[in-house]
């Protein structure tokens, strides 16, 4: 499967268009070649893979995250971090090559009663604005950043980190979307004190998982975390959570 | 990261704070760039001798923090010397990049006191943990350009493209992406498509459609509005500062922003008025 890129001039067209283009994002059918026919809209990039077979979702809660970034992250391990902010390559994929998994996972009709229908468009099929949240909110993106950031290649299942940042609790939304958690030491050890207090069968709900988010925010106020190794990190976390216990 | 002008739990030496006194620290940075790779040189100094003596004892150190939101990359890079230097992969930062500079604790200090302290922490020790913040220098930004300049000239940083649906305004535009989007109604960017194709034209599209577009937009950053997005991160104001520095505007100095965004925005892209009138005025006479 070649892997494309929209043109910079045809993803501003898309983006300027999203409003008059609302019914074609409520339709089975791929429509962007049409929107663009007789152009050059999209080129080939030197990355080749085997074809992606995403899982569909069956509801808003029986999505396949998990599967889904396993599957993503596994095919394109190879990008570089540059290729993976690039708006232009994620934009071809939620409009051609998963447009069917975008329209079970991110249906459009569910964004026309709200407020501003484009700008949950732009979220999802393209990136927005706020350029950090941006690839953790792009339907396609988001799922290999997910695998980015906890992939460790060091455990016996290297996903073993993946399946507790999308196993509940919204942890991969309050975890990526907090600036300490570029820092993939930092993350890793959040999601591993997690794996291990699930192990024990303590149980960490959304609360205390918030108030942990809260004080690893404010311990970077004073502590630069970055310089902690793993197991300080680790053992920072563990005690945040027993004493939240 | 952002530094703000927190409370810490013990003194810190500060340019906003007077918790040490009588000491600064400075913290410099030269960068280069080979083809795949960012090169920094740093250069670090404190006149608190205190401190100074926590580095030689190797119980502080000399850190920079960086931070680029665009590429999620986030890294310390720390020495026990005053010069040093680290690199990092071309491809790991872009756009702009946070730059903070600390001397931290190295170890854990139970019993932090300076001869420099604030005579209002005389006789006061406190813990310390390492990694926790000792001194902090001004926070910088730095922008890495993913490629080399591409977009330097000022009429290259819009895209112009047709907005094709019914009751749209004729004239919008959008910049909170790379470029800034001119969004023309379908009848608009048809007659711009044609005009466009005529070389004695391109001054007039210049008057109308990009002139205005820019004005706006040095209204927006001389007036330094409120943004849901950080224009910082886009590479069009990354141009555009850097054109204003050339007529000596600095765009975070609002003293060098005294002439009006008109008159700049001719100063930036040419006279383009003139070539137009003077078109018009020839296409009269043609007739």
């Amino acid at each position: 499967m070649e892997l494309n890129y929209i043109s910079e001039s045809s993803l501003d067209e898309l983006k300027v268009n999203i409003l008059s283009n609302i019914e074609r994002y409520t339709s089975d059918e791929v429509w962007i070649y049409k929107f663009f026919e007789g152009t050059t809209w999209n080129f080939p990039s030197t990355i080749r893979i085997e074809n992606i077979d995403l899982h569909m979702p069956q509801s808003s809660t029986l999505h396949f995250d998990f599967e889904n970034t396993k599957k993503i992250y596994t095919s394109l391990k190879g990008l570089s971090v540059i290729q993976a902010t690039d708006e232009r390559l994620w934009t071809y994929l939620t409009h051609n090559t998963f447009w069917n998994y975008m329209r079970k996972r991110w249906p459009v009709e569910s964004y026309l009663e709200k407020e501003k229908p484009v700008e949950a468009i732009k979220e999802r099929y393209f990136f927005m604005a706020n350029r950090d949240r941006a690839l953790i909110r792009n339907g396609i993106a988001r799922l290999w950043w997910y695998g980015y950031v906890s992939y460790d290649e060091n455990r016996e299942d290297p996903f073993e980190l993946t399946k507790v940042l999308l196993s509940k609790l919204d942890i991969a939304q309050s975890l990526l979307e907090r600036s300490f958690s570029r820092n993939p030491d930092i993350t890793k050890a959040v999601l591993s004190v997690l794996k291990q207090k699930e192990l024990e069968t303590s149980f960490i709900d959304r609360e205390n998982f918030r108030s942990l988010m809260m004080y690893i925010n404010q311990l970077g106020g004073v502590t630069i975390l970055d310089t902690l190794d793993r197991e300080d990190l680790e053992e920072l976390v563990r005690e945040k959570i027993e004493a939240l216990s | 990261m952002q530094i703000n002008y927190r409370q810490f739990p013990h003194p810190v030496l500060s340019y906003f704070s007077d918790d040490v006194i009588d000491s600064d620290f400075q913290a410099s940075l030269k960068s280069s760039k080979t083809q795949n790779t960012y090169i920094f040189e740093a250069y670090c100094v404190t006149s608190c001798e205190g401190i100074n003596q926590l580095i030689e004892d190797k119980k502080a150190l000399f850190a920079f923090h960086f931070e680029c939101s665009t590429t999620r990359f986030r890294k310390v890079f720390t020495s026990f010397e005053s010069f040093f230097t680290f690199q990092l992969p071309a491809d790991s930062i872009e756009g702009k990049v946070q730059i903070c500079s600390f001397i931290l604790a190295a170890e854990d200090i139970n019993n932090y006191s300076l001869p420099e302290f604030h005579p209002d922490y005389e006789g006061h020790s406190f813990i310390v943990k390492r990694g926790d913040v000792l001194g902090i220098d001004a926070e910088r930004t730095f922008f890495a350009e993913k490629e080399i300049d591409p977009l330097k000239r000022i009429p290259s940083i819009f895209s112009v493209q047709p907005n094709r649906g019914e009751n749209v305004i004729p004239f919008d535009m959008d910049s909170s992406g790379h470029k800034i989007v001119i969004k023309l109604s379908e009848d608009n960017f048809e007659h711009y498509k044609t005009i466009s194709l005529n070389q004695n034209l391109q001054p007039l599209l210049s008057s109308l459609i990009i002139m205005p577009a820019l004005v706006s937009i040095l209204e927006m950053i001389k007036n330094a509005e409120e943004q849901d997005f950080d224009p910082e991160e886009c590479r069009w104001y990354q141009v555009i500062k850097s054109r204003l520095r050339e007529l000596e505007i600095d765009v975070e100095n609002k003293n060098t922003f005294s002439d009006s965004t008109i008159a700049v925005a001719q100063k930036l892209i040419g006279d383009p008025l003139n070539i137009s009138l003077l078109a018009l005025v020839n296409f009269e006479d043609e007739d």
